[in-house]
């Protein structure tokens, strides 16, 4: 586990969700996920290349993700995942994975970032090839939790 | 009233910016949601102003600034994005770009740019 690729996913993801949503979190204890791991109702892909070869999911429950939206929407209420609140959590990622790749460049590590594909459902599995799998969960005030799953190639 | 071409993949982004534009007296006369889109109803609408996403699918923001400003080097593109670091900023500037926010941004800080144009 590179833990110089920890940091700046934590840093992002936590001042980002402050900001856009005025929400705060605290990081749950971080572990390795084994293959295949399982998303949330909803999650979010964002594949990464550069430095560092691979993805970032972010994966929730659709309660949180209608609390999420609506905080970006200024306290408007939101009860479904329609295509709106959709878009909503999924730039809420792509401003995480962009500021992540900030930090990563303060640290001379170069990525780039996809555009976000969002997934709903139920029983989701994900099985990246060859690698490692590191979760970091966010653990919001209101008792849920948002895990951030970093994937990445080992050289 | 300046007329705006809203660019970015994010439904949830074009609605915010139109609404933060039609707010402070700009007009929202088209949304695209990737760069080929955004080339495309440029040369349609003929915006005063673009707001451009950089990470998109089909062609990215700086592609699509690169091609509008081939035909038109007097247009005048902002990146809107969630990529700040320097070296995207220095390259959307070499390649023409009016302006950089980077995402979150707050309201204040879209008009003011916008208004400096």
């Amino acid at each position: 586990m590179k833990v110089e690729y920890i940091n700046p996913f934590i840093e992002a993801s936590q001042s980002i969700i402050t900001e856009t949503t005025g929400l705060s979190t605290k990081v749950g204890k971080i572990y390795i996920k084994n293959t295949p791991f399982k998303g949330n109702n909803v999650v979010v892909l964002i594949g990464i290349t550069g430095s560092i070869q691979g993805s970032v999911t972010l994966s929730l429950k659709k309660t949180l993700t209608c609390k999420i939206a609506s905080a970006m929407m200024g306290g408007m209420p939101v009860e479904e995942l329609d295509e709106i609140t959709k878009s909503a959590v999924a730039e809420l990622c792509n401003m995480i994975l962009g500021n992540a790749a900030n930090i990563f460049y303060k640290n001379n590590i170069s990525i780039d970032i996809s555009p976000p594909t969002v997934l709903t459902g139920e029983n989701m599995q994900f099985s990246p090839s060859k690698s490692v799998i590191i979760c970091i969960p966010l653990e919001f005030d209101c008792g849920e939790t948002m895990e951030l799953d970093l994937t990445y190639k080992e050289n | 009233m300046k007329k705006v071409l809203v660019v970015d993949d994010a439904a949830f982004m074009r609605l915010s910016l139109r609404t933060i534009l039609q707010r402070n007296g700009y007009e929202v006369i088209g949304e695209a949601a990737n760069g080929s889109e955004a080339v495309n109803k440029y040369f349609d609408l003929k915006p005063d102003i673009v707001t451009m996403d950089i990470t998109m699918p089909e062609m990215d923001g700086v592609e699509a600034l690169t091609e509008i400003k081939k035909k038109d080097p007097s247009a005048k593109v902002i990146m809107i994005s969630a990529l700040g670091q320097e070296s995207w900023v220095k390259k959307a500037i070499i390649y023409g770009a009016s302006g950089f926010v980077v995402k979150p941004y707050k309201e204040d800080h879209i008009i003011q740019t916008l208004n400096k144009l």
